[in-house]
């Protein structure tokens, strides 16, 4: 699959599944690459940029293995950036699924 | 490779962020590892999934580097970001081209050898040109950000070669080889079109420049008489094209 068109989606990917519950790292990539296949570490630079931007916070939480885990939690912006995303994705979609039904149109 | 070598290596190619966002990064592999081990699988096996750890360091101080110059867009942090998105590579090349002229005069210098710096020098345009490939196509986050550098990569690779052909050749071949200054801008041109999705609006400044260059250097590097066969030929070939194309409807 394009690289760039894969891109695109694994951001609205993790944006849709944050904004179900949180997640720690691990269980994130694990959750996506069941999905898309990718080189998981490409999960990290993403989720970095999503912080830096603001749709995205951290918190430590102490976990019973081991030393405290690093849960992602989605912000209001995030939120409101998955619906813009999912809705441009929804549309996108929908119309590729007509062209390649053969459209109603003609 | 295990955990400890996964982490050294992006601790490696992260180098130069503050140490404090360097832990913080690291902090998520180390749990992957951490998780992952716990979930019964090996340290090889996770390292092999999570990919490339010179690539994704790579991306992510380049990224850091971006938004610094953004915030504060002073020389230093601008000049930063423009070596980390180019890549390490670039440097090397450059290193590797001064020390080739750099022991080429040496030599030259002892008697050993004769080629002059008027002979050489062309090198530098050669090296810079290779510089710039070399540092998009090795990058791993390949992208909007390093595409411009095929520009200059193709163009100075061009007229690097043809410099260095004419400076050893006394620039006897000037006269003929002369089309492939046109040439090069079309093959720069061209290499951005083709990495950086193809935009077909640059298709017109290359044909021009390409088909010209070439007209002009099978001109120069053939008979007279061959030429008057070629032109005959490409008249007709482009002439049937628009008859075929544009005479209908």
């Amino acid at each position: 699959m394009n690289i760039q068109f894969k891109k695109g989606v694994l951001e609205l990917c993790v944006l849709a599944l944050l904004s179900r519950k949180n997640y720690y790292g691990y269980e994130l990539v694990n959750e996506i690459s069941k999905t898309i296949s990718i080189a998981e570490g490409t999960i990290y630079p993403l989720l970095r940029r999503l912080k830096n931007d603001g749709y995205v916070t951290t918190y430590l939480q102490e976990s019973l293995e081991g030393p405290p885990r690093k849960y992602y939690k989605l912000t209001n912006e995030g939120e409101e950036m998955k619906n813009e995303l999912l809705k441009e994705w929804q549309t996108f979609a929908s119309r590729v699924n007509t062209l390649l039904e053969g459209g109603d149109d003609e | 490779m295990n955990k400890h070598e996964f982490l050294k290596i992006m601790n490696h190619y992260l180098r130069g962020i503050p140490e404090t966002e360097i832990e913080d990064i690291l902090y998520d592999f180390k749990e992957y590892f951490n998780a992952g081990v716990q979930d019964g699988r090996s340290e090889e096996e996770l390292a092999h999934s999570l990919g490339d750890p010179k690539a994704i360091a790579t991306q992510i101080k380049a990224e850091y580097m971006v938004k610094l110059a953004k915030s504060t867009p002073n020389f230093r942090n601008m000049w930063n970001a423009i070596l980390a998105a180019m890549g390490l590579k670039f440097f090397k090349v450059i290193g590797l081209t001064l020390m080739i002229v750099g022991i080429s005069l040496f030599l030259n210098q002892l008697n050993l050898y004769s080629l002059s710096w008027g002979q050489i020098w062309p090198i530098f345009l050669l090296g810079a040109g290779i510089a710039f490939e070399v540092s998009f196509f090795t990058n791993p986050m390949r992208g909007k950000a390093n595409i411009s550098l095929l520009i200059p990569g193709g163009i100075l690779t061009t007229i690097g070669i043809l410099f260095q052909v004419l400076a050893l050749t006394d620039y006897l071949f000037i006269i003929k080889l002369w089309p492939i200054f046109l040439l090069a801008i079309a093959i720069g041109l061209f290499q951005f079109y083709f990495f950086g999705g193809k935009n077909i609006w640059f298709m017109l400044p290359i044909v021009l420049l390409g088909s010209s260059g070439g007209i002009f250097l099978v001109k120069n590097l053939v008979s007279a008489n061959v030429f008057g066969y070629f032109l005959a030929v490409l008249f007709i070939a482009i002439g049937s094209i628009v008859w075929f194309n544009f005479g209908r409807k």
